[in-house]
């Protein structure tokens, strides 16, 4: 009966040694290329922030109003963000391979599909950051034109096309990395419809004398309503 | 674009047939029928009177007219001048311009004729002058052809409203930037040596922004800042606009000089002092036929402006500048009066602004329509029943408050963003 125990324990011993003896390499493998990777990442992160200085991203970012909006949310600057993101995205990728060295089955598929997907993030926050911009942009110039053109709710008109570029720009992201894709679809076209819909009805019923003028003016060729007979010029 | 591409090589043959010229008259057009055929015989009368010894030439440029401009140009000039006999012929060149490029394009080909041409006087004159008289053209190639001058510009017999970005922007920041009192810094027509063309044209800032979208402005700007001799001579009344539109003419004109700002930054940065401009004529004359301007819509465009832009404004100016124009905001319309100094202040931050490229600068110009709109609404009000000699003492301290503010602009401007 001791001698059984005290083999049982032996065994466990040598299989505890054994299993440490070949995880440990892969162990240490796996710190090697996180370490690596760290380093890696850390000097694409200075590289990539030179080169964003140079090209003057942060001008590019303040015209198109993007750093006001990162400033609100209290978060760094353009330049700092996009080279924070690549280092990040490039570390998780060594992280990642670094983790497949433990060599553990059930792990090994899941971190294949991470790192395919991988490349598809990075996507999606580039077409999610060039929607945000884009939706600035034209928002802005929606309220600009608005206001001087004289329209009682600017405001309503500048909400909509920031809201629909963002809304379109986030059900692209979705879908390249496959997250959602018919549910993203099926709601875009539930939500611009919608705002269609709004718009023709709205201009069907309220607007309606409007678009006479408009088109009896267009049709008829009769000379444009003056802003003011006071030349600037 | 070079200037390969810019003159087609039926123009060019045109030009090279006439050979070297003394006296250019270049008439542009964009669907003028009604009053290029004035234009165009007050044009040919000066030649003929006034330069009858002299090689002459007459170039229409048209900008795609589709409203039979070009044969109102001939049927015009087919008529001939009563009572003139020309000693040499005059001749006449015609060339289309097509595209975006619109007036910068025609404005070089004008500049690149007379280059080509090598003519002493030039003169630049709108299809759209229906008021032009052959008094006119004499006016902008005399000082260039008899007293050497290289640059003219026009003044004009104005109505007391008209021109009112020239009267509170254009002239009198001009003034303190530069120097030289040119009042007319947009115009449509000028008068040029062959020194300035040849400097012009062989310039390489055809393709810049500022040059595309106010290429006289440049003229006028390049003129003072590069050491031509300039004068600037009285026309007459100059027909009304027909139809206005405040947004894109403020969006192309204020661009235009905020851009030549930054062209010949190197000229006027240290500060210049004041220097006489020639002028020949009344440097000013104004008529009060009755208009229609509607206050209270400029108020409220004001109002709703400096509202639901408070967020673009603030990127753009002070904080107090800012909250100046959201107190007059909420003022009573009786109350409210936009004052020089604020004025000045505003307009000079909004240029350091574009300078610096705070936001995207399309927007930003546009940002200043309802500033604008604002100071209109108060110089209507002060100067309803006014006479023109208080309205030109009321020029003339806006011209001090833009000189006595100009140390804060160039702070402004040289402030890194």
């Amino acid at each position: 009966m001791k001698e059984m125990i005290v083999h049982a324990f032996q065994q466990a011993h040598e299989n505890l040694t054994r299993m440490l003896a070949e995880f440990l390499p892969h162990f240490l493998l796996m710190l090697v290329v996180i370490l690596i990777g760290w380093l890696v990442a850390y000097l694409l992160k200075i590289i990539l922030r030179g080169i964003l200085r140079v090209t003057n991203v942060e001008k590019m970012s303040e015209d198109a109003g993007a750093s006001r909006l990162l400033r609100r949310a209290e978060l760094p600057t353009m330049t700092d963000l996009l080279s924070r993101a690549v280092f990040w995205v490039i570390w998780l990728g060594f992280v990642i391979v670094g983790i497949s060295f433990l060599g553990i089955g059930s792990l090994q598929q899941q971190i294949a599909d991470l790192i395919a997907l991988l490349p598809q993030i990075f996507v999606a926050f580039l077409i999610l950051f060039v929607g945000l911009l884009a939706a600035n942009f034209f928002s802005r110039a929606a309220l600009l034109a608005g206001v001087n053109a004289g329209f009682s709710s600017p405001r309503v008109l500048s909400g909509t096309v920031r809201i629909v570029i963002i809304f379109l720009a986030l059900s692209m992201a979705l879908e390249q990395v496959g997250l959602g894709k018919e549910t993203m679809e099926i709601a875009f076209s539930i939500v611009f419809g919608a705002i269609m819909l709004g718009l023709a009805i709205a201009f069907g019923l309220g607007g309606r004398h409007l678009a006479a003028r408009l088109l009896e003016r267009h049709f008829l060729h009769e000379e444009r309503e003056r802003d003011d007979e006071l030349s600037p010029l | 674009m070079s200037e390969e591409t810019l003159l087609s090589d039926d123009f060019i043959r045109q030009l090279v047939s006439v050979g070297e010229v003394d006296v250019l008259v270049a008439i542009s057009s964009r669907n003028n029928c009604r009053t290029i055929g004035n234009v165009v015989r007050a044009a040919e009368e000066s030649l003929l009177r006034n330069f009858r010894r002299q090689r002459t030439v007459l170039i229409n440029i048209d900008a795609g007219s589709r409203d039979g401009t070009q044969q109102a140009v001939r049927d015009a000039s087919l008529l001939g001048v009563n009572g003139f006999e020309s000693l040499r012929t005059l001749r006449w060149i015609t060339a289309r311009t097509e595209g975006a490029a619109g007036d910068s394009a025609m404005v070089r080909t004008m500049l690149a004729a007379a280059d080509l041409l090598h003519a002493k006087a030039s003169a630049i004159i709108s299809g759209a002058a229906g008021t032009a008289s052959s008094a006119w053209i004499d006016s902008l190639l005399n000082p260039v052809f008899r007293d050497n001058c290289d640059f003219v510009a026009p003044l004009y017999a104005r109505h007391r409203f008209d021109g009112l970005l020239t009267r509170n922007l254009l002239y009198p920041f001009s003034r303190a930037v530069f120097g030289r009192p040119m009042r007319e810094l947009r115009a449509s027509e000028l008068g040029f040596s062959a020194r300035f063309a040849s400097e012009c044209i062989n310039r390489g800032e055809w393709e810049r922004e500022a040059v595309q979208s106010a290429p006289e402005t440049w003229m006028a700007v390049t003129a003072m800042s590069d050491s031509f001799t300039c004068c600037q001579t009285f026309l007459g009344p100059k027909l009304r606009a027909s139809s206005v539109a405040v947004v894109d003419i403020i969006r192309e004109a204020v661009a235009g000089f905020f851009g030549c700002l930054e062209l010949t930054e190197q000229y006027w940065i240290r500060g210049r002092d004041p220097e006489p401009l020639k002028t020949i004529g009344p440097d000013h004359q104004l008529t009060n036929e009755p208009v229609r301007g509607d206050r209270k819509k400029l108020f409220q465009l004001y109002r709703t402006g400096i509202a639901e832009l408070s967020d673009i404004l603030a990127s753009i100016l002070d904080s107090d500048t800012h909250a100046e124009l959201v107190r007059l905001a909420a003022l009573d319309e009786g109350a409210f009066r936009f004052r020089n100094a604020l004025w000045v202040r505003a307009v000079y931050e909004f240029a350091a602004a574009y300078h610096r490229s705070v936001i995207n600068r399309g927007h930003l110009v546009q940002a200043l329509v309802p500033i604008y709109r604002g100071r209109v609404h108060s110089f209507l009000t002060v100067h309803r029943s006014d006479d023109f000699e208080t309205m030109e003492a009321d020029l003339e301290d806006l011209c001090q408050e833009f000189g006595r503010q100009r140390s804060f602009f160039i702070e402004r401007w040289s402030t890194k963003g």
